[in-house]
């Protein structure tokens, strides 16, 4: 039930997470989401995320840090209450940039 | 391996002694789970000497003790390293190195157990652990730059950046002011809820264990007199519990033959 899937959605790259993200798996979400944002915005989706450690977080902040890098938009879609209780623990949902569902994301990216 | 059901701690007649005083004596102990268990008794009624049992620092004269599912007092020296690394402990005192900054300190258990993050997962993973307990920016500090409650902050975050499922908190509100200590007690309600910790207290603070705790475990004079949720002690008819409760001083019972030989005899 752990998975990282891509979906091009056009300009934007959503990555799909599902399952519980952690230390055991997040350097494949890691891998996933900076490959991703070499060439597009990168949306991740977390609806069906039902756990995420800090490895998983950490995994975010540094593609938060390398869209901001290389001037592409990166943001969290539809947020599990699992995630956003952790995000909010370390405030980091005044960091990202989340909206509700993927019509918002493409909106957002523009 | 156990079920995500199976209690995460199961001691079981755990009997323990230093020298001649027997500490704790037939102590059943069990933690489920997603629980924060609070663990309250006066000093000297075997808090500390439980909580080193269950992290496999003393062996038992009696006893069994699961941790995760693995008897601890049988474990070879690699089993008790597993278990190690999915618990986080955060001890009274602190007990950061003093030769390392605030950052380094926090990420050393990371850079000890996973070789297979690279430095900017290291940063991120425990600053943000900073961040977590109002720490902020302060990565960058030497431990005596902190403030005593800092360092015990600082102490805190060194412990839960594994993600730990069990964390033991000796004391966190003693030597706090009211504010921070507070804090800390919403932080450890949070822990629980947003990274699924399971978290055993050891605490002497009455309002701060009633607002933390699912359930409450009384030692006296090294026996379990209850473990049961907030309210069941509140109301407990136990005069020791009440005792406890209300801050009450015990009263001494004088023997006088063995006070004397207490005093007296050169072996006693």
């Amino acid at each position: 039930m752990n998975d990282v899937v891509t979906e091009q959605a056009g300009a934007l790259t959503v990555v799909k997470l599902s399952g519980e993200v952690d230390l055991s798996w997040s350097a494949r979400v890691r891998e996933t989401i900076l490959e991703a944002l070499e060439r597009y915005s990168v949306a991740v989706d977390l609806a069906a995320v039902s756990y995420i450690d800090s490895s998983g977080i950490a995994a975010l902040v540094e593609g938060l840090q390398n869209a901001r890098d290389s001037e592409r938009r990166f943001l969290l879609v539809a947020v599990s209450p699992a995630v956003r209780a952790v995000l909010e623990l370390a405030r980091l949902d005044r960091v990202f940039t989340l909206v509700p569902d993927l019509a918002g994301a493409a909106a957002e990216a523009g | 391996m156990t079920g995500s059901d199976a209690p995460l701690i199961e001691v079981e007649g755990l009997e323990a002694w230093y020298g001649k005083r027997r500490i704790l004596s037939g102590v059943d102990f069990r933690v489920e789970p997603g629980e924060i268990r609070v663990i309250m008794g006066g000093s000297g009624s075997g808090k500390s000497t439980l909580l080193r049992h269950i992290l496999g620092l003393h062996r038992p004269s009696r006893g069994s003790i699961r941790v995760f599912g693995t008897d601890i007092t049988r474990a070879s020296a690699r089993e008790l390293q597993a278990v190690r690394k999915r618990l986080g402990v955060s001890f009274q005192g602190g007990a950061l190195l003093t030769s390392l900054s605030v950052g380094d300190n926090v990420a050393l258990p990371l850079r000890e157990h996973h070789a297979e993050l690279d430095e900017n997962q290291i940063r991120i993973m425990s600053r943000m652990k900073l961040e977590v307990v109002n720490l902020g920016g302060f990565h960058d500090l030497m431990p005596s730059q902190l403030s005593g409650g800092m360092v015990k902050r600082a102490a805190l975050a060194r412990a839960i950046v594994m993600d730990p499922r069990l964390l033991f908190f000796d004391e966190p509100s003693a030597g706090l002011d009211p504010v921070v200590s507070a804090e800390l007690d919403e932080l450890i309600l949070r822990l629980r809820d947003a990274l699924r910790m399971t978290i055993v207290v050891v605490t002497h603070e009455l309002e701060s264990a009633f607002k933390i705790a699912d359930t409450i475990t009384i030692l006296d004079q090294g026996q379990v007199l209850m473990t049961d949720t907030v309210d069941a002690v509140r109301r407990s008819d136990n005069e020791r519990i009440q005792d406890l409760l209300n801050r009450r001083p015990r009263e001494v019972v004088v023997d006088a033959d063995a006070y004397l030989r207490r005093l007296t005899e050169e072996d006693a």
